[in-house]
């Protein structure tokens, strides 16, 4: 029952994606290049949180006393 | 910024430089076998912030970037009597004026193996990384800022190098190096499309779009393809022309999370750029010419060998054109007798690997995707940005190797014998060292493919006469019971 729930829910994030790879890019007009850097923000944007979580690990870290 | 070195055309009939004209900041042209570049006061702060940083000294003393010196008043006089230089001048408001080690052979992101464009990238990202810790960064990222000398990639666009926001967290040539760099390599390693079919007509390289629509459902889920085609393209589809939002500056108040953020994304391009490199061991038709398909016993090959060593060590040329290189065998041979060689072929896949060697073994061979029947074009604005191969090749080599690439020219491509010693005649200075194959060679017959009729008359008599029109015969050779003559011609002057 576990295992038939994990391949589920494995499954989920697989349709997700799929759904990126069967989207027909619009014929209209685009901005080319937008969406690299549209991309780079997004991706800029997990990167800072990692930055602050990163911070909170070192002042725990400096809480228990520098390493001998 | 964008940098090539323009075609220099000859002095007397030049009224102006052909100068670059892409960077508001300064602009580029040759004179007389040198490279000068104008430099306003756009570009001069920051470049004297470069070179007077920790990270400009270490790429100078690497040679990553290339030399540069300032020219002195009394030159800077001088050049500035020449009213052609003094239009540039004027015309950007220049302020200083810079001469550039000239590397010896240009070439361009069309004419190089995936191989080349990889480590042009990787150095890219180097250079880019190393400037974050002086608070500089790059303006551009572009193949064109980098030339190689023999192997070795070299950075060469110093204007490219700019005084960052600290507070600025988005690396706007990010798309740049994804069109020019990662997705061509990207197209190469997936679709198998040499870099001269996606470069040689786009400058700026290839959209996410294009290789989204090349690319099926399965290939589009993939990591590689995710970060580099699915995801921009589909991001790209929803955003509105109309919306220039995204182009806004995007400040942060924390500079040290600035930073974090810039150097975590190029460490992300970097990891794009490593499961790009090209493959070792690739093959294609002409990958096993050398070992299986030449028509060479042991013996006929030491022969031959001995033949081009012992030329090559008594006129010993300075710079060699290996025209059809293969496995750079004679490419090779050349340069470790002292010589600058570009090695010339029309396969890819068979130059990775002379990449490779010449990187490992420190060997002076610099080489390009090329085919002297269909040499590649001048490119860019009226054909004058990037000169074309034969107008960099035309009496640059003190020796010319065409071994075993004759036939190929005569039978495949059909151009006339006397036309292919012409060629010869005008890429040599001195020496070139030919092989004749007559056409009862069976890789002849093989390229002839039954029009046996076309090449008749052909024998090493007629190719004798026709080489002595401009040509004297120095020493020939005929390989033991086979239709395969070696030739070592001197050109008339």
């Amino acid at each position: 029952m576990g295992s038939h729930l994990r391949k589920t829910l494995r499954i989920i994030p697989l349709l997700f994606l799929l759904s990126f790879a069967t989207e027909r890019p619009a014929c209209a007009y685009t901005d080319p290049g937008s969406g690299v850097l549209i991309w780079q923000m997004l991706v800029a944007g997990f990167v800072g949180v990692a930055f602050y979580f990163r911070r909170l690990t070192s002042w725990f870290k400096g809480k228990k006393g520098p390493k001998e | 910024m964008n940098e090539s070195i323009p075609a220099e055309p000859a002095l007397d009939r030049l009224e102006t430089l052909a100068a670059s004209f892409r960077d508001p900041a300064g602009s580029l042209f040759p004179l007389d076998g040198r490279i000068f570049r104008i430099v306003n006061a756009t570009g001069r702060s920051d470049l004297d912030t470069f070179f007077e940083s920790a990270t400009g000294q270490e790429l100078t003393d690497a040679r990553r970037i290339v030399g540069t010196r300032r020219v002195t008043a009394e030159e800077m006089r001088r050049l500035l009597e020449d009213p052609r230089v003094r239009e540039v001048y004027d015309a950007i408001s220049g302020q200083m004026l810079l001469e550039h080690e000239r590397i010896d052979f240009p070439s361009f992101p069309y004419e190089w193996p995936p191989e080349m464009l990889h480590a042009a990238g990787a150095l890219t990202l180097d250079v880019a990384q190393a400037l974050l810790r002086d608070g500089l960064g790059l303006k551009d990222a572009t193949p064109y800022n980098v030339l190689f000398r023999g192997p070795e990639p070299v950075f060469i666009d110093v204007l490219s190098f700019e005084r960052r926001d600290a507070a600025d967290p988005t690396w706007l040539p990010y798309a740049q190096f994804v069109r020019t760099f990662l997705l061509p390599l990207l197209a190469n390693r997936h679709f198998g499309i040499a870099l001269d079919q996606t470069l040689t007509t786009r400058r700026e390289g290839l959209e996410p779009e294009e290789v989204y629509r090349w690319s099926t459902p399965m290939q589009r889920i993939r990591p590689g393809f995710l970060s580099l085609v699915t995801m921009p393209a589909w991001l790209g589809g929803k955003q509105s022309p109309d919306d220039q939002k995204i182009y806004q500056k995007k400040l942060l108040s924390d500079p040290e999370k600035a930073r974090y953020i810039l150097s975590s994304v190029l460490k992300g391009l970097r990891r794009s750029l490593s499961r790009l490199e090209p493959k070792t061991g690739s093959t294609s038709s002409w990958t096993g010419y050398m070992d299986t398909n030449n028509n060479y016993s042991a013996d006929h090959f030491g022969a031959k060998e001995k033949f081009v060593a012992e030329a090559l060590a008594e006129f010993r040329p300075r710079r060699v054109l290996d025209a059809g290189c293969n496995t750079g065998h004679f490419s090779a041979l050349a340069a470790r007798s002292g010589a600058s060689v570009v090695a010339l072929d029309y396969d890819p896949v068979v130059l990775g690997p002379v990449w490779r060697q010449a990187r490992a073994e420190k060997l002076d061979i610099l080489p390009l995707v090329g085919n002297l029947t269909r040499p590649t074009p001048g490119t860019g604005w009226r054909n004058r940005e990037c000169s074309s191969f034969l107008d960099r090749a035309r009496g640059h080599f003190d020796a010319v190797l065409m071994l075993a690439v004759i036939h190929h020219m005569l039978v495949t491509e059909r151009v006339p014998l006397p036309d292919i010693l012409e060629l010869a005649a005008e890429l040599t200075k001195d020496i070139l060292i030919v092989e004749f194959i007559g056409p009862e060679d069976s890789m002849f017959r093989w390229l002839t493919r039954g029009r046996d009729e076309l090449h008749k008359d052909l024998n090493h008599r007629l190719f004798e006469n026709l080489c002595r029109e401009r040509f004297d015969i120095v020493r020939t050779q005929h390989v033991d019971s086979s239709s395969r003559w070696l030739y070592l011609l001197r050109k008339r002057t």
